[in-house]
């Protein structure tokens, strides 16, 4: 089984939380980079 | 607690309490890795999935039933299409090659070997008879489908090739680049035709509307770009999606354009006044590709959940009713989308997407 954690922005878009979108377009570059780093770590 | 932990565990906990209150019409399962690419067979009768786990998974995309199975690379399939005439399937990897698959057997016909890093996409020319492919070697080659062999080399890009599309006619390949750019080639005398310069980080998808008027190109910029394709000319730029533009599509009749971001949308624009027509919601991770279905009816997406979802697109706008010949299209069963719910507020990008 494959446990996928969902991205908080993609949380955020799907639960309408109200967020200026430069707040919300930081979160995406942030989990991107996170993930991106992630990855290369595997 | 470390961040990557904590962010996992907000994550976790936000998706337990998700409603559920978009379901897109079906949600295909069987990966087990991240889901780089979807294809629909030009009939309508297959979808093609690739993915991080070295396969691809051929499905009925009717009833989401597993048909085949494609092993033989040995890294990520980051690329899946089908030829024009249904018969062929090719695929393109991080293990430097790209394949050609019998798309009824299942059975692998060709192995295209010459390219010194990961091939990023694949596309078939409208004849069906060469293939394209470009790399992160910073090259597009083009390939012989008959015997497998490179017939030529487009080089120009000063970093990885992201993504190519041939023209209608065939005469012209458009590739995209994490330069920053879109270029586009005379596929027969193999030179550069033009460089689109506008945006402003990696270019992640581009496509040929499909009367080879305009082109698209999507970006790490957040930002979707329309060019005019006989003179290069800028005709607009769509904003709205909060992440990277991951890749695009064009309807078959060229009235819609879709678009995945790793905002987590899939997003439907009507290019008869440019406007975000419908958002698609439901993926609980980043968005890798769409693909409208050969009817126009459905969207199927690709996303680092390990899933792909097909998706009722609603009735389409009148705007775009009046351009479409299609009278007769059924009216969606249960749509999935949602109304806009950010601002749509730009940020420049303003990291660089690492290379893979």
């Amino acid at each position: 089984m494959t446990l996928v954690a969902k991205p908080l922005c993609v949380c955020i878009q799907q639960h309408g939380i109200p967020i200026d979108s430069v707040t919300f377009a930081a979160f995406v570059q942030f989990e991107w980079n996170l993930k991106s780093e992630i990855s290369n770590l595997k | 607690m470390p961040v990557p932990m904590l962010f996992m565990a907000l994550g976790i906990a936000l998706l337990a309490v998700d409603p559920v209150a978009q379901m897109p019409r079906l949600t295909i399962k069987g990966h087990t890795k991240v889901v780089n690419a979807v294809d629909f067979s030009p009939n309508g009768k297959l979808l093609a999935s690739a993915s991080d786990d070295d396969t691809v998974r051929i499905v009925d995309p009717t009833t989401g039933h597993l048909q085949r199975t494609l092993k033989g690379h040995t890294d990520s399939v980051l690329a899946v299409v089908f030829s024009p005439d249904n018969a062929k399937i090719a695929t393109a990897s991080a293990d430097h090659t790209a394949k050609v698959w019998d798309a009824e057997s299942g059975k692998l016909l060709l192995t295209l070997t010459g390219h010194q890093d990961s091939i990023n996409s694949v596309k078939f020319s409208p004849d069906g008879e060469s293939i394209a492919t470009g790399s992160d070697d910073d090259t597009v080659k083009l390939w012989d489908v008959s015997t497998g062999k490179e017939k030529g080399e487009l080089k120009g890009h000063t970093d990885s090739v992201n993504s190519v599309a041939f023209s209608p006619d065939g005469k012209v390949l458009v590739s995209g680049s994490s330069d920053d750019t879109v270029r586009c080639w005379n596929l027969e005398t193999r030179k550069l035709i033009r460089k689109l310069k506008g945006h402003t980080d990696t270019v992640n998808s581009v496509a040929f509307s499909p009367d080879g008027s305009l082109l698209a190109s999507a970006g790490h910029d957040e930002t979707i770009r329309l060019w005019d394709a006989a003179d290069g000319s800028p005709d607009a730029t769509l904003g709205g999606h909060n992440g990277p533009v991951k890749a695009l599509a064009f309807s078959h009749d060229g009235t819609l354009l879709a678009t995945a971001s790793d905002d987590g949308a899939a997003k439907i624009w009507d290019l008869s006044d440019n406007a975000e027509a419908a958002a698609f919601q439901g993926h609980a991770d980043w968005l890798n590709d769409v693909v409208f279905s050969p009817d126009d009816t459905q969207l199927a997406t690709a996303s680092d959940d390990t899933t792909v979802k097909l998706w009722i697109i609603p009735e389409p706008k009148p705007a775009a009713a009046d351009k479409k010949n299609t009278p007769e299209k059924k009216a969606p069963e249960k749509p999935a989308v949602i109304d806009k719910k950010t601002t749509t507020e730009k940020k420049p990008t303003t990291e660089k997407k690492p290379k893979k």
